[in-house]
């Protein structure tokens, strides 16, 4: 019986590992435009690249003034090419000062991701 | 997440999850083989203490996916939508959608243990009486009802066990077939081994109460050096129906777990340079301890039950296995909510 079980669990680990290849990068942004703590002389979208396709309905992104209200903005764009690209569009633009980018996702195995970066939008000259 | 009862609800949900399948699992086990080979009133004694845990398991189960909810949501919170809209947003992607079938299953599951206990009051009501079982509450004998009930509950929670593969790491392995079906396959046998040692741990202590009562089953007395003692064939029968579902269960869970874990290593060194590979390291530890603990039950314990001693060793080593076993599930609920990467 213990033979017959070790073998079984031999020719089962031999038909599963072969199957085992590792897995992808965890889900996490890749980079931004603007970048973290960049500056930037004008700004009309907000674009982050993830570094694997979140689930849908799951991404939001903000763009937050220096009292932490939220700017206006048109409705997030997935990159119908690239679905790990998401774009904010800020019709108006925005003034300068300091400003931030909250987003949050949720990667495929349900994680939800999410954290904030600052930039700057510089004062014309 | 922050605040003291938000960690308890990020690691609490998933475990309550693994709580309710091993109960669950246990209890089918008990109320199918481990109780084929007992004596009558234990048969009955086991049916009853299975109708409960599976009861109990199917409630947890239902509490469990509520706290799930709760946790993505809480996690998934943007400040600046209403709560209902998260909630809505929730429950279009994937992760919800698994969250929906796996939550009807709890509540079928739910449905179905419970209708055992129907089953049980509606053959009372119906003046049947029951098969083997002499007192109230009795869980045997061959209602329909509680026959369905069994069974409806059952595939409830095969289903259920499915919902960690869709919803955590195994969902973004590729191939998806492969890393979901391996992850299923890890979830059942865990709960297969750990429910199904519960019940021979409810099973002997049960039977040590009854030795130590003299109630043992006519004709199952020894005669040991320390002179005529109650011996118990039920201890034996219990710990052997077991034995074939454990080795199975720990094949799998070795051949799962292994190749489960590989495809998210990028090399050996993660088991001790990251929070992740750390906790896999520490529940591999555990592990190892409950399979030497399962080991030693079978090639030293198992021979001697039967005498007083031997099944009380069993009992107490048993006992520990178990324990060590439900620390593998608090781990890995701890490492199921932690980032691989």
């Amino acid at each position: 019986m213990r033979t017959l079980l070790l073998s079984g669990l031999a020719v089962l680990l031999l038909v599963v590992l072969p199957a085992a290849a590792p897995a992808p990068r965890h889900f996490e942004l890749d980079r931004s435009m603007p970048g973290a703590d960049g500056t930037v002389p004008s700004l009309s979208a907000v674009v982050l690249w993830f570094t694997q396709e979140p689930q849908d309905d799951a991404t939001s992104i903000r763009v937050l003034d220096a009292s932490g209200e939220p700017v206006p903005s048109e409705a997030l764009v997935q990159d119908p090419v690239d679905p790990k690209v998401f774009v904010l569009p800020i019709p108006r633009g925005l003034e300068p000062g300091a400003y931030s980018v909250a987003w949050r996702s949720m990667a495929a195995d349900g994680h939800v991701v999410r954290d904030e970066f600052s930039f700057t939008v510089a004062a014309a000259r | 997440m922050s605040g003291p009862l938000l960690p308890l609800l990020e690691y609490g949900a998933s475990w309550l999850h693994f709580v309710a399948l091993v109960t669950g699992a246990g209890a089918v086990l008990g109320r199918t083989v481990l109780s084929s080979g007992l004596s009558p009133v234990r048969r009955d004694a086991l049916h009853r203490a299975a109708g409960r845990a599976a009861r109990a398991a199917g409630m947890l189960g239902v509490v469990a996916f509520a706290a799930i909810f709760a946790r993505q949501l809480v996690e998934f919170r943007d400040p600046f939508a209403p709560l209902s809209e998260d909630a809505r947003l929730l429950l279009r992607t994937d992760w919800g959608a698994a969250w929906r079938w796996g939550s009807v299953a709890a509540v079928v599951a739910l449905a179905g243990f419970w209708g055992t206990a129907l089953g049980t009051a509606h053959g009372r009501a119906h003046g049947q009486t029951p098969a083997r079982a002499p007192g109230p509450g009795a869980t045997s004998g061959g209602s329909p009802v509680r026959a369905v009930g069994w069974v409806v509950g059952t595939l409830g929670l095969v289903v259920t066990a499915a919902y960690p593969a869709f919803t955590g790491h195994a969902a973004a392995g590729e191939p998806r077939a492969v890393s979901i079906g391996l992850d299923v396959l890890h979830v059942l046998a865990a709960s297969v081994w750990i429910g199904g040692l519960g019940m021979v741990v409810v099973g002997l202590r049960a039977s040590g109460r009854a030795a130590g009562d003299g109630a043992s089953e006519p004709g199952s007395e020894s005669t040991t050096g320390a002179g005529t003692l109650p011996a118990d064939r039920d201890a034996s029968a219990l710990v052997h129906a077991f034995s074939p579902f454990a080795m199975a269960a720990v094949a799998a869970l070795i051949v799962s777990g292994v190749a489960a874990n590989l495809r998210m290593m990028d090399s050996p060194a993660v088991l001790l340079t990251t929070p992740w590979g750390r906790l896999l390291s520490l529940k591999l530890f555990v592990v190892a301890g409950v399979l030497a603990l399962g080991a030693r039950n079978w090639r030293r314990l198992t021979p001697r039950l039967g005498t007083p001693d031997g099944d009380r060793d069993m009992t107490r080593s048993a006992t520990l296995e178990l324990v060590l076993g439900h620390v593998v599930l608090v781990v890995t609920a701890i490492l199921i909510r932690t980032s691989p990467g």
